[in-house]
């Protein structure tokens, strides 16, 4: 830690004074930056290396303010916090710089993603049939956190100070007049321009006064890794859709998955309280039991198949496997199971003269497609973007007009992404018939469709 | 801006020929600084009263110019792009952060200043001129709080600036939604042509006169959807394309481009669009050899 800081003290010069008493936080400090960040998670960093790394913004200064204390990277074990980069996410942590430092800590690659149904066999498959295409990448949360630091090391214009809880935001009434941040230390900053990533209890965004739409799902994500019994290589990403919830199972190593296993509050209660075998147990149940199996709905997606194979509709090449491939069985896991709330969250406005939201304090939404932090990372791509095109017209980086333009492009974008997940919750969230016909049949059919397939990627990685 | 005394109805005969540089601080009350008009100014007595009633409500973004705010989306670009495709020479110092470094730019008719800042902010000097005595106080104030140091505001006719200026020369001469405001177009092109270098780029945007810019201009904007104030424009004043294109071949410049604007009084935005039937902006450069 104190490596870290001296890194970053050398670095410095003219503002040595000031950014040390930042950095270690010892007394109130005041000032004015063009910028500030409120929150430095993956998409506050994120954030912070993407202006850092811009040329317009070169001799602009920005503060990133985080309330809890730095952190050591730590590999010896495996972070039960994972994301599922898409391929945007990777280019855009490529284009910061901090991908290389997450291919020399860690991080595995999907190559094909198998999505099933407990009540019917109705399945989908993702990715090339010859696992010749990664479509997306496994990384713990800490591990993208930390290369995004790294990353920002090297940028001067960038201060970031730790134990920094901010208290009080005042937002201007007028469109001359600056963003006023007050920190718990006492000390009090001034910016044109404040980034809300302070996640989906956002402090800034209960300051904008914008209304916040809220579902709780009454679920929460049940998260451990497991050790599975895969001899080959583990490359494949799996979900089943139960009643209760999705459980997925995400590779991370050769012998190593991490589990998502999102369900409702009671089971999830009673699954954090199990000793590990039985734990155990209870997750390969989840994934091959299938007593959920309804039979009505099972002939007639076994129908469906066979037609589509008749008719010549069905995608999948002859010298390909018709069955399916068999998920891996969990023969224990490491450390201990843990599990966070669910909910779905947007806010009706992402900005506010002088103000804007990025990532979970935005919008949250249920990891069923791991789109949480991707959408997150296309904020930050597309803030960038207008903030940029904002310079480019002789406007203040944080103009109004321009912010609105950011909120305008990532509410299109988000809120689809929303829907689409929101309705599969829903959809799978159900044993009744209807639903259960529907979403085979659906998933049927949209498996023999390569197009309509590439167009579910192509989405989720927009 | 209460600080703010109105504008002099002292006019002085008298002619200074030194520059007058006007940073107001807000304390102070604005001197009776004496306007100069000449023999043949293009300017009516009216339309300077009108717009110095406004000059309060410049830097409001959801006040009456909220559409003038709107259009830097399109005439920045446009006068970014202009110069940097037509005179590379006058811009090489530009860097990612100022595009426009080096350039100097003479903006006729600047308001509160929001096509000056910008220009500013893109780095090029920029000389920024109007008659209203309280335009140009509030667009002072407001560059000085942005520290914008290369943005230099003067109350002045652009006839007046030219009889004091005699020699100086710019890069760029922009008239952004002023000639539907002069009494003579024709004149006050000739005096714009006539501050540019050789080579150097005019940038007008403006309003057609016809029937459909009557309807939008007149009735929807200023009656209808109230988005600009009553009285703002007299269509009898429009300039139409063609007029415009005669004006400035007659001054020894070539038209360059020549685009119509849409505006979309609902979401406050405009864009690019082929029909010129209403508002339009364009592009002309001097010839080289003058």
């Amino acid at each position: 830690m104190a490596g870290f800081y001296m890194n970053r003290l050398f670095t410095l010069s003219k503002q040595a004074c000031l950014t040390r008493s930042l950095r270690y936080n010892h007394s109130p400090a005041s000032g004015h930056y063009d910028i500030i960040i409120s929150g430095g998670g993956m998409v506050g960093f994120a954030m912070a290396c993407s202006l850092g790394r811009n040329d317009r913004l070169k001799n602009k200064r920005i503060l990133l303010l985080e309330s809890s204390n730095y952190k050591e990277l730590n590999l010896t074990a495996y972070n039960l916090r994972v994301c599922a980069l898409n391929l945007n996410s990777k280019l855009l942590l490529e284009s910061l710089g901090a991908w290389q430092h997450i291919v020399n800590a860690r991080c595995s690659p999907v190559k094909k993603m198998q999505v099933w149904d407990a009540c019917s066999d109705a399945l989908i498959t993702f990715g090339r049939a010859d696992l010749s295409e990664e479509i997306a990448w496994i990384v713990e949360n800490n591990v993208i956190q930390d290369s995004l630091m790294k990353e920002l090391q090297h940028k001067n214009q960038v201060d970031v100070q730790y134990q920094s809880k901010v208290i009080h935001y005042r937002l201007p009434n007028h469109a001359d007049d600056a963003v006023q941040v007050t920190l718990e230390n006492g000390s009090h900053f001034t910016t044109d321009l404040i980034i809300g990533a302070d996640g989906y209890n956002s402090g800034l965004r209960q300051a904008m006064k914008t209304q916040y739409i809220t579902h709780n799902y009454n679920q929460m994500a049940v998260v451990a890794t497991l050790r599975i019994s895969e001899s080959t290589e583990n490359v494949t990403a799996w979900q089943k859709f139960l009643p209760s919830g999705p459980i997925a199972l995400l590779p991370l190593s050769t012998g190593l998955s991490s589990l998502v296993w999102s369900t409702d509050k009671k089971l999830a209660q009673h699954l954090l309280g199990l000793p590990p075998e039985i734990f155990t147990d209870r997750i390969n149940q989840a994934i091959w039991n299938n007593e959920d199996i309804n039979h009505r709905a099972q002939n007639v997606t076994e129908q469906l198949f066979q037609l589509l194979k008749v008719c010549r509709i069905n995608s999948r090449e002859e010298n390909e496997t018709d069955t399916r491939q068999l998920p891996p069985s969990v023969v224990g896991i490491e450390g201990h199971q843990a599990a966070f709330p669910l909910s779905f969250g947007h806010s009706v406005k992402y900005v506010s003269p002088k103000t804007v939201l990025i990532g979970d304090a935005a919008h949250r939404i249920h990891p069923l497609a791991g789109q949480g932090v991707n959408l997150g990372f296309g904020d930050v791509a597309a803030l960038n973007e207008v903030i940029n095109e904002a310079i480019d017209s002789g406007s203040d980086h944080g103009n109004y007009l321009y912010l609105q333009k950011y909120q305008s492009n990532r509410q299109l974008k988000n809120l689809a992404i929303m829907a689409i997940v929101h309705g599969l919750h829903l959809l799978y969230g159900t044993k009744s018939l209807p639903h259960v016909f529907l979403r085979s049949l659906g998933l049927t059919v949209t498996d023999s469709l390569p197009s309509v397939k590439r167009l579910i990627t192509l989405t989720a990685s927009a | 801006m209460n600080c703010i005394v109105p504008p002099s109805t002292h006019n002085s005969t008298t002619v200074s020929h030194t520059r007058h540089t006007y940073i107001y601080n807000n304390m102070l009350a604005i001197r009776n600084f004496p306007r100069n008009y000449c023999s043949k100014s293009t300017l009516s007595e009216d339309e300077i009263q009108k717009f110095s009633k406004m000059a309060n409500e410049w830097w409001d973004i959801n006040g009456p110019f909220n559409g003038l705010h709107s259009m830097n989306q399109l005439r920045v670009p446009f006068i970014r792009n202009g110069i940097s495709s037509h005179q590379k020479s006058a811009v090489v110092n530009a860097t990612p952060a100022s595009l426009l470094a080096g350039c100097s730019i003479l903006d006729v008719g600047c308001g509160g200043g929001i096509l000056s800042e910008s220009l500013g902010r893109l780095g090029a000097n920029v000389t920024a001129i109007d008659p209203s005595e309280e335009n140009v106080a509030a667009a002072s104030l407001h560059a000085q709080k942005l520290k914008l140091n290369n943005v230099t505001y003067e109350v002045s006719s652009v006839e007046n600036f030219k009889t004091l200026n005699p020699t100086t020369l710019f890069d760029a001469v922009t008239a952004s939604e002023v000639i539907e405001h002069v009494e003579n177009p024709e004149f006050f092109i000739q005096t714009c042509t006539s501050l540019l270098k050789p080579g150097g780029s005019l940038f007008i945007t403006t309003i057609n006169r016809n029937a459909a810019s009557w309807a939008l201009a007149i009735c929807a904007a200023e009656y209808v959807l109230n988005v600009v104030p009553k009285g703002t424009h007299d269509w009898n004043k429009f300039v139409t394309p063609d007029e415009l294109n005669s004006f400035i071949t007659k001054n020894g410049c070539q038209l360059r481009q020549l685009h119509g604007m849409a505006y979309n009084p609902f979401i406050n935005k405009w864009h690019w669009s082929r029909c010129t039937s209403v508002n339009y902006a364009l592009h002309a450069t001097k010839s080289v050899h003058d």
